[in-house]
């Protein structure tokens, strides 16, 4: 995607992109995975699935994550994930 | 004072290793007089509630300090751990109960599962290193420590019926492993190893073994496993060594260069297991690190590191999965347990010291996998003149979803009792993206397809299987495929109903 297109990109739009990579990916369907589900805690990801939502995120999305950005407070669910998507675009534009 | 796990890892030290940190966790630092204090500790803490002397005790907790220390102090009291992943599914966690028959279980969190055992809260307060809710009084006497031949762990692996069997593991054996890893992997009283592979599997267990034995230090990761968190820990905390299965590295691969340049200025080794990597993948693995060596290894529950693989030493070998370790025997049999030529295919059959010599509570199983006095691994390989082993795939229908292996059984037995089912079939299919070597699939024929009520059928999986056994796709088939013989086919089925024709199913 054209990093200009993604540094645009509405908060609505973030959170679709990675509901659609979840329901993808984790068997989800819409109507089950709701904004505020909790991806830890629940039996919806395990650790190999937060190493691959971090690369796709950093793919999909053109940022990049630090080390103490991988923690439970953004990754507690898709709400959290797309604030912290579009805070790092914000701070690229 | 007897041999066992905590005499020879610990107790073993001198006045001057004591002083040494064993253990890093993001500010703090145990030193390996702190440990075996806390062992000691928790030893009388857990030990108080009954004699665990031949006890199975299950240890559902994610890694931590609090795993490496209760694991000693259960084994050095007599007792076998038995571990469970706290994310393991229900009918999992069901049978290892009921095989094991355990007299409490030991957590650091609340349960995910119900259960009528006893459940004891296992905490320790990092900035004191006392166990909480514990007035702090040691214990475990050295003459009463176990013998090398006690069974210390139970590691339960797949089933090909869908029930899963208890690989039971001395002190002996577990010892013998550490011995074999910490000399191959080169480990010292510097090294620093870096633990992101679960302490319930024996990959992860056997790193804290290794290091602990040499005098190494344990540092577990500073937030949650990411590409980005590795390569951070790997410099800040100086890594030299870490063990992962393939995604990781696949990931790994991934990541822009630049990203890790200069990063990993000690690391010196990575050891790599569970799912098959390429030759390629294994060549860019080691440009990208060129200080570090790269050994893969191969090996079962039930007998862990059996082959290791040099890859420095042996640049040629990459496509394979190295040479017999210490102690180790192999065959590549046929089906009456011939060996077969040199560059021919046939089952890989083991002998070896590490091997576990039964699985709890299950001896026909056992037996059935004994053939002609050598452990039939279900593994086919190829051997080659220089006594190097290659891996080329399964007998049976076993499952690889980024390095948990599962027979498709374990997940059909979710399904056996749902209504509105007339048939189904769970299989491995390779995966799209190339990180997890294969996903489950399930292939379901409804009753009435106009009817059937896939979300319940969806939430019910959820609530009951592990990610990785988390069906992917749910396809809706017209039937299940037989074989000319009538047996029903994953293979017909992957090939009619798999990735390339899906949609034409009603796949979602």
């Amino acid at each position: 995607m054209d990093p200009k297109q993604v540094s645009s990109m509405e908060p609505t739009e973030i959170k679709q992109k990675i509901h659609r990579y979840l329901e993808d990916n984790y068997s989800y369907q819409a109507n089950e995975l709701t904004d505020t589900t909790d991806l830890l805690d629940g039996y919806v990801i395990d650790s190999l699935g937060i190493i691959q939502i971090v690369m796709f995120l950093e793919t999909s999305f053109g940022c990049e994550f630090n080390a103490n950005d991988v923690n439970a407070d953004n990754f507690k669910n898709i709400n959290t994930l797309s604030e912290f998507v579009a805070g790092q675009l914000k701070k690229d534009r | 004072m007897s041999e066992n796990l905590f005499s020879d890892l610990l107790l073993s030290k001198n006045e001057k290793d004591l002083g040494q940190p064993a253990v890093l966790l993001e500010n703090y630092t145990f030193t390996y007089a702190d440990i075996i204090h806390l062992i000691r500790t928790a030893a009388v803490y857990i030990g108080s509630k009954e004699n665990l002397t031949g006890k199975r005790i299950i240890l559902c907790m994610p890694n931590g300090p609090e795993y490496i220390i209760a694991f000693f102090a259960i084994t050095a009291l007599g007792g076998i751990v038995v571990p469970i992943e706290p994310r393991t599914g229900q009918q999992r966690i069901r049978i290892i109960i009921e095989q094991t028959k355990p007299i409490f279980i030991l957590c650091t969190d609340s349960l995910k599962f119900s259960s009528d055992i006893p459940v004891i809260k296992f905490v320790i307060d990092y900035s004191l290193k006392k166990i909480r809710n514990h007035d702090g009084s040691t214990n475990i006497q050295s003459e009463n420590l176990p013998g090398l031949e006690t069974p210390a762990l139970i590691l339960f692996s797949s089933g090909s019926t869908g029930s899963p069997k208890g690989a039971i593991l001395t002190h002996r054996q577990l010892l013998k492993i550490a011995n074999t890893l910490s000399e191959i992997i080169g480990m010292d009283c510097f090294h620093r190893e870096y633990l992101i592979a679960p302490l319930t599997h024996s990959g992860g267990l056997q790193r804290v073994t290794s290091t602990l034995l040499r005098g190494g230090c344990l540092v577990f990761p500073s937030s949650l496993i990411s590409i980005p968190t590795l390569i951070n820990d790997i410099e800040k905390f100086s890594i030299n060594g870490f063990f992962s299965s393939p995604p990781m590295i696949k990931m790994l691969l991934k990541t822009p260069p630049d990203r890790i340049k200069n990063k990993a200025l000690n690391l010196k080794s990575i050891e790599i297991a569970s799912a098959p990597l390429t030759s390629s993948e294994i060549s860019k693995l080691l440009e990208l690190f060129p200080k570090a060596n790269v050994f893969f290894q191969y090996g079962l529950t039930e007998c862990s590191r059996a082959l290791i693989l040099d890859s420095r030493k042996h640049p040629d070998k990459l496509h394979t999965v190295g040479k017999p370790t210490d102690g180790v025997q192999v065959k590549i049999a046929d089906a009456t347990g011939n060996r077969m030529p040199i560059g021919d295919q046939g089952e890989i059959q083991l002998k070896a010291e590490q091997l576990t010599g039964g699985f709890w509570n299950n001896s026909d199983e056992y037996r059935s996998k004994i053939k002609h006095g050598w452990f039939s691994t279900g593994d086919i390989g190829t051997e080659d003149d220089e006594g190097f082993i290659s891996y080329c795939g399964r007998v049976d229908d076993l499952i690889n979803c980024g390095g948990n292996s599962y027979f498709p059984a374990e997940v059909e037995i979710e399904v056996k009792d749902l209504p509105g089912i007339k048939d189904y079939m769970v299989a491995g299919v390779p995966d799209p993206q190339d990180i997890l070597t294969q996903i489950p699939w399930i292939f379901i024929v409804p009753t009435n397809p106009d009817t059937w009520d896939m979300l319940s059928f969806r939430s019910h999986l959820h609530k009951s299987l592990p990610s990785h056994m988390m069906p992917r796709k749910i396809v809706i088939v017209p039937k299940i495929p037989l074989t000319d013989s009538g047996k029903p086919s994953r293979k017909l089925a992957i090939k009619l109903y798999g990735p390339k024709t899906s949609e034409q199913h009603g796949t979602n």
